[in-house]
């Protein structure tokens, strides 16, 4: 019992955020878990104890193939140890799920809310604050930040790394600034791909359903004795969401990546691994635009292109320099260019280094330090009357410098980590990220932890100094009762502020027997600063030569004057119901209370609103092996209503069944999506596009490799 | 960026003087290679098919060349699958009762000879299975890996679950 609970703890592999050294080190040197086999996995508990042959002999091989043995001695955390929220995404995981993308695999981990909202656009956030550009979630693909901190979002779409490559993806959920900095506000997803020495030879998988039709083609070879390479490539079409009737929208998304990963280990103690990869993807998706003279009272349907390109290059270097020193040395560059709405036509460039290190320098003290620089290259050009900037291009820079101490206070009892990220950007000055945790493990089947953190999430290009009219209230709707359109226009300001938020943190986990565990996680965020659009002026729309107007415009300023507090809970419930037969119970609350603002004397409103967040999630995973080669997954989720229902409650079900042949090859059959013929998931609605649904699919997915 | 290149510069004289200060321990690391190359070969076998009856012990002999075959000795009286291990220190070049013959690094015309229906061959090193051996445990680094040669094991009658097809760092059929 007490030994499938360790394996399915190691399973789920340590990320020991703010409190494992290693992962600490790769997060914090590198701004991720970094390198696959050099990090968390190290971790596993049947190896802890070094000496030990059994322990590691009745490790499972998954884990076994990416431990590096440099990393036995060190000192290790699971997920059971450390001091918050953490949810890992295995392989095995991923290979089990019906999701063919990393939005889809994100729907299962509780805590995370994703909703598809345009063709292209996935909102993904965590403990609030959702929608296209979901400001407080950061991510990273091995050690790069794919957040783009100068929209504040996500491209998700862009990521479009073939499945079978990725090792695992780590969930933190809380803020995670005192190591990663700025932006890391409501969580932190690491997204890890494999080791190339681990996927020699070719690999191929195809995919091919009513909605999508998507295949991969890896290559990994020797380059010598100590290194290996991965090269691959792949391509996805995909029809996307459709109107409430299930007419699509746009056309169909046609996407492709190639990439390269060589890792090169010169010596015991040396670890190198070189990444580069480019992306594109094209498609048109329906949008609404609005009349440019501000006449029509409608917004009007348009198919507007959507195109990308993005490119990048990252090269890392770990050294074990003693049994108490590890290094790490990162760099990485890279450019994206998006073209979507009809006039946004986007060029992004960053270009980063960090260095961290991880001593030991006895048994109660466990320090990670690291410096960093970055610096961001944007050009926006919108050819918009309606939608300008301050200016077209801008540099962004950062310099940031972190200091964590993990204290044992009591061994393998009580551990007390305290640290704190400073950072110096060229738009809001200094900021400071604190935190503290505490980890109390009062017998080996209960821990018990808490934190209070401090994040803050900069200001985004529009927040800063956009002019943006991209919607209208048609006259006598909801939001406009008067006889004429209203034309909401936002302006940025050069004032704006930082978001700030301090968190509260919570936890438990306990092993209860009989291969069940169960980990919950509390918080209470209170934010401050937060981006609240003022009204600034209302004023009539006049066509030249009439003497009435035709529409107003309502100009709203951003503002960093917003107050919010967020509560709530997530659980999950895991075991083995009978031999063969796994089970995953979820649940996710969420609470908000919008402080009153003293300009109106009502609450404040908030750009991403606290309502596009469900207050309930839950879902219910089951995997079932029926023979060696004979695998069913079933997922069952429900997702809470939206904005008071303007996006009603919904039950998903997607379902994987699998055959795997003696020589390796694998067929599955695979539903999403079963209970409707389609569901609207997500509505902003400040983003110009129409009610998007997302419909039922079904697909056979074959993966060989030779 | 004025302040950026400074602070470029500042990481590299830091790790520069890391590098150079600190000598630069040669660790022990190879023991901890070793117990983990004995952990995968372990495993493995947990997921092999031998023909005839899996019932009864499962012979594990090691050539006592092999440096690591002390850490090979742990596997004794354990159970892998259905089957208790033992395991046999090869002196000679006698590998009848062998279910599983541990080689280390052999050349071809030691694999072929050891090589036989319902024998497992495994062995050291990224040309291992090229040699004709069926499991090949290699290094890179301190992490240890293994490759499968499917058309050895076919040879041997030998199943590999589709686990280890999954998991193999580089398979040949």
């Amino acid at each position: 019992m007490k030994l499938s609970f360790k394996h399915l703890a190691t399973a789920a592999v340590s990320l020991g955020v703010f409190s494992t050294p290693a992962f600490a080190l790769e997060s914090g040197a590198t701004e991720n878990g970094a390198e696959s086999h050099a990090t968390p996995s190290d971790e596993s508990a049947p190896v802890a104890d070094p000496a030990s042959d059994n322990d590691l002999l009745n490790t499972p091989l998954e884990e076994l193939l990416v431990i590096e043995s440099t990393s036995v001695a060190k000192k290790r955390q699971n997920v059971e140890d450390s001091a918050a929220a953490v949810y890992v995404i295995t392989q095995e995981e991923i290979r089990n799920s019906a999701s063919s993308n990393i939005p889809d695999l994100l729907r299962s981990v509780p805590g995370v809310e994703v909703g598809q909202l345009i063709n292209g656009g996935t909102a993904v956030s965590i403990r609030g604050f959702n929608g296209r550009n979901s400001n407080s979630l950061l991510v990273m693909v091995d050690g790069r930040t794919v957040y783009v901190s100068t929209l504040s979002g996500v491209f998700w779409d862009q990521l479009q790394i073939p499945l079978s490559d990725l090792e695992r993806i780590e969930v933190v959920r809380g803020p995670g600034a005192t190591l990663w900095g700025a932006n890391a506000v409501n969580g932190v997803i690491n997204i890890i791909t494999k080791n190339s020495a681990d996927t020699l030879g070719t690999r191929t998988d195809a995919r091919i359903g009513n909605r999508r039709q998507e295949g991969s083609l890896a290559y990994g070879a020797r380059l010598g004795e100590t290194a290996t390479l991965r090269a691959h490539g792949s391509y996805r079409r995909e029809q996307g969401l459709q109107t409430a009737d299930g007419v699509d929208l746009g056309t169909t998304q046609e996407s492709g990546d190639v990439g390269l990963r060589v890792d090169w280990s010169p010596s015991e103690r040396d670890n190198l691994t070189f990444q580069a990869g480019y992306k594109m993807g094209s498609f048109e998706s329906q949008t609404l635009d609005i009349d440019p003279a501000l006449m029509n009272p409608n917004p009007i349907p348009v198919n507007s292109p959507v195109e990308y390109e993005e490119v990048y290059a990252l090269a890392r270097w770990s050294r074990r320099q003693s049994d108490k020193l590890d290094l790490t040395l990162q760099a990485y560059a890279g450019n994206l260019n998006r073209e979507e709405l009809g006039f946004f036509d986007f060029g992004w460039s960053i270009a980063d280094l960090d260095f961290g290190a991880n001593w030991r320098p006895n048994e109660t003290h466990d320090i990670n330090f690291g410096f960093g620089v970055r610096a961001i290259w944007d050009e926006v050009n919108a050819s918009n009357p309606n939608a300008t900037f301050d200016k077209r291009k801008n540099t962004d820079t950062w310099i940031s410098a972190y200091l964590q101490d993990d204290i044992s206070l009591v061994k393998d009892t009580l551990r007390l980590t305290v640290g704190a990220k400073v950072e110096r950007n060229n738009f809001t000055g200094f900021e400071f990220q604190p935190g503290a945790r505490i980890f109390f493990r009062p017998d080996e089947n209960v821990a018990i932890w808490g934190a209070v953190s401090r994040a803050v999430r900069t200001p985004s290009r529009f927040e800063r100094g956009a002019d943006l009219t991209l919607t209208v209230l048609s006259p006598q709707t909801e939001f406009n009762p008067t006889p004429l359109p209203i034309f909401p226009r936002l302006t940025g300001s050069q004032d704006i502020e930082s978001e700030n938020l301090t968190a509260f943190e919570a936890g438990f986990r306990a092993d209860l027997g009989a291969g069940w565990n169960v980990d919950v996680a509390a918080y209470y965020n209170k934010y401050s600063e937060l981006v609240e659009p003022t009204p600034v002026g209302f004023a009539p729309n006049l066509f030249p030569g009439t003497p009435f107007p035709f529409s107003f415009t309502q100009t709203s300023e951003f503002q960093s004057r917003g107050k919010a507090e967020t509560w709530g809970f997530e659980a999950v419930l895991k075991g083995e119901v009978v031999s063969g037969w796994d089970a995953q119970l979820s649940y996710s609350n969420f609470n908000f209370d919008n402080e009153i603002d003293p300009l109106t004397g009502s609450p404040f409103l908030g750009f991403l609103p606290l309502n596009g967040s469900p207050e309930h999630q839950a879902s219910v995973e089951n995997t079932f092996k029926i023979s060696d080669s004979i695998l069913l997954n079933t997922e069952l989720r429900y997702v809470d209503h939206l904005l008071d229902g303007k996006v009603p409650s919904y039950v998903d079900g997607d379902v994987r069944l699998r055959y795997e042949a003696p020589n390796g090859l694998e067929v599955s059959l695979i539903g999403e999506n079963l209970f409707e013929d389609r569901r609207i998931e997500f509505l902003q609605l400040s983003y110009p596009a129409p009610p998007s649904f997302n419909p039922r699919s079904f697909s056979v997915e074959l993966r060989y490799r030779f | 960026m004025f302040q950026s290149s400074s602070m470029i510069r500042k990481a590299i004289v830091a790790l520069a003087v890391f590098g150079a200060v600190l000598p630069s321990q040669a660790a022990a690391q190879s023991s901890k290679s070793s117990q983990l190359k004995a952990a995968i070969v372990f495993n493995i076998l947990r997921f092999v098919d031998f023909p005839g009856s899996n019932e009864g012990a499962l012979t594990f002999c090691v050539s006592s060349r092999d440096p690591d075959a002390s850490r090979f000795r742990a596997f004794s009286g354990r159970t892998a699958g259905s089957r208790q291990v033992s395991v046999r220190l090869l002196s000679s070049d006698s590998y009848a009762g062998c279910d599983v013959v541990y080689l280390g690094d052999a050349n071809a015309s030691e694999i072929a000879s050891a090589s036989r229906r319902g024998t497992l061959v495994m062995g050291d090193g990224s040309r291992f299975i090229n040699r004709g051996g069926a499991v090949g445990l290699v290094r890179t680094g301190s992490q240890v890996r293994f490759e499968l040669n499917l058309k050895a094991t076919n040879q041997s009658d030998i199943e590999m679950s589709s686990r280890l097809i999954r998991l193999a760092s580089r398979i040949t059929r």
